[in-house]
Formats: C-alpha cells, structure tokens, sequence
C-alpha cells in the first residue's frame, strides 16, 4: 500500500468511518512515516477547523419566523438549538483519542526500540 | 436520523392528520435549512429550497415506501432543488463532472481577494469555494455528521465515491490551509 492510499484511510478515520483491522494497518504505517502523520495532523486541524465555522444560523433567528402551511392551517414552528454540544464533544475527543492513540504508538515503538538494543551489564547484574 | 418518530407522524399523516406534517416540518426544518444555506451560500434562496422541498414532499408522500427513510428522502428532494438552483443561476447552466480530479475548485463562485485575517474566514472562504459535488459531502459529513451510507442515500452515489469526494475536498483543503495551520501553532 503506498501513502495516498494510507492517506485515504486517514480520511475514513477522521470520519470514523475505518475498520479496526484497517486501523491496526494504518497505525502501524504511521509509526514509519512522517509524511503520513503530519497528514493525519492537517486532517485533525482541518476537522477542528470546519467546525468553527459550521453554524451559519446560529446568530439569525428571524427564520424562526416562518411557517408551513398545510392546506390552509399555519403551525408555530419551534425552535432547535444550537449546533448540539454532542457534535462539538465528538470531535474534540476524537483529536484527544487520536492523540493520546499516537502518544502510546509512539511510547510502545521507543521501548521497542530499547529492548532491541543491548542492555548494559551494570544494569542486568545486582549490585 | 430515521428515527421511529417519523415513521408514527406519516402513518398520523396517513391516517388523516395532516397536521402531523408540521410536525415534522418543525422537526427537520432548520437543520435542512442550515444544510442548504450552506450549500447555496444564500439565505433567501436556502429559505426558499427548504420551503419548496417540503412542498415537495408533502404531495409526494405517497410515493415515500420507506417511511423510516424519510430524512434521506427529505434531503434529496431538498438537494435536488439546490442543484437546480445553481443551474439556474449558472452562466453555461452545468454542473462539472465530478469525475474529474483536478477540477476540485469551483472557479464561477467569483472569487474575491483572499485578504483574511481570521483562519475561520479563511477556512470558511475555501470551503465555500470548492466545488458543489464536494462541498456537499464534506458538510453532510462535517455538520450534518452523516455516515458514508446515510451520505451516499441522499446523493445517490456510491459508498466509495463519497469516500473518495471526502478525501479529495479534505486534501484539497489541507492544501491551502496547511500553511496557516502551522502559522497559528507558531503565534
Ligand atoms: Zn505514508
């Protein structure tokens, strides 16, 4: 598999949307590339981002005052909320799971790192 | 989404209560509204699609077979008036083929000079510039926090075309974003 592809799947994880086999794939990828993590960054940002600017409504009300008419009745229309607070958790989450999932990637690769390596006599032997 | 509620106001609105209707009208009506501002950029035109579509789908309701799926079909009845707003409104009257991966910009929405000094304005600006085909699957997604195949009923895609929309808008996006992104990490 080459980058664009691991790129994709950055894509259907950003919208929770990758299998968790397909995920195992992915973060070990990542773990080796660069490229592929400061993607996944950008993609997080990016996300973040578009959710700042995702309430076009939020500030005008006067649509509240439309109705609909059904023969020649008129109903009240009643009023949603603003964007839900869930949706905005959601994402938020999703960037602190992401990054706490490439922390521990990250952590786990150091000490696999280590434990290749030779240990120091001084170390192994009681002292 | 296709929750059972509106399954029980159409079998209401079948059995005669037509006031069941309003109902949901009131149930999804802002939520579509700010669906299709987002696409047309345009409040009195999204108003004016939001009003239309339930028209819309008010006479049509005997066509409706699935009633748990009526938020889709709501959407893309709704959808199909936005594009045919914007043919409307479009100089040569065509929508670009989606097929081509190059052309994800939509160069007739004109183009003022990029002087932004917020990255929200930045982003929003971009987004409001990419092509309709992939503006509306990133903000089914993004906003309206609709799966792949909840996204591909409305469309009438395929599941893996709108994969593939996602990540070409996303990546285009990124592209002109990217650098911003790193200059606010900086201040
Ligand atoms: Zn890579």
């Amino acid at each position: 598999m080459n980058c664009v592809e691991y790129q994709q799947m950055i894509s259907r994880l950003v919208d929770l949307e990758l299998k968790a086999a397909a995920s195992t794939e992915l973060f070990e990828h990542l773990g080796k590339c660069a490229e592929c993590r400061e993607f996944l960054d950008t993609m997080m940002k990016l996300t973040a981002e578009l959710d700042k600017v995702g309430m076009p409504l939020e500030h005008s009300e006067s649509i509240s005052d439309k109705r609909f008419y059904v023969g020649d009745r008129m109903s009240a229309p009643r009023m949603a909320g603003p964007r839900s607070f869930r949706s905005r958790i959601s994402t938020f989450a999703l960037l602190i799971m992401l990054t706490l999932f490439i922390g521990l990637l990250f952590s786990v690769n150091i000490s696999a790192q280590r434990t290749q390596e030779p240990i120091p006599q001084e170390l192994v032997q009681p002292r | 989404m296709h929750s059972p509620e509106d399954s029980e106001l159409l079998s209401q609105i079948r059995s005669g209560n037509e006031r069941a209707f309003t109902d949901l009208y009131n149930k999804h009506r802002r939520r579509l509204l700010a669906y299709c501002f987002r696409l047309l950029q345009d409040r009195v035109a999204a108003e004016d699609v939001v009003q239309v579509a339930f028209q819309k789908a008010y006479e049509s309701l005997s066509s409706l077979n699935k009633p748990e799926l009526f938020f889709y079909w709501l959407y893309s009845i709704a959808r199909n008036e936005v594009y045919s707003v914007v043919r409307r409104t479009r100089k040569n009257g065509t929508i670009s083929s989606i097929d081509d991966e190059k052309d994800i910009w939509d160069e007739e929405t004109p183009h003022e000079l990029v002087l932004k000094n917020e990255l929200a304005e930045l982003v929003q600006y971009h987004l409001n510039h990419l092509k309709l085909e992939y503006r509306e699957v990133l903000i089914l997604r993004q906003y309206d926090k609709l799966s792949y195949a909840e996204i591909a009923a409305i469309t009438g895609d395929t599941i893996s075309s709108v994969e593939s929309r996602l990540f070409k808008a996303r990546k285009a996006l990124a592209k002109k974003l990217a650098p911003y992104f790193n200059e606010e990490e900086k201040s």
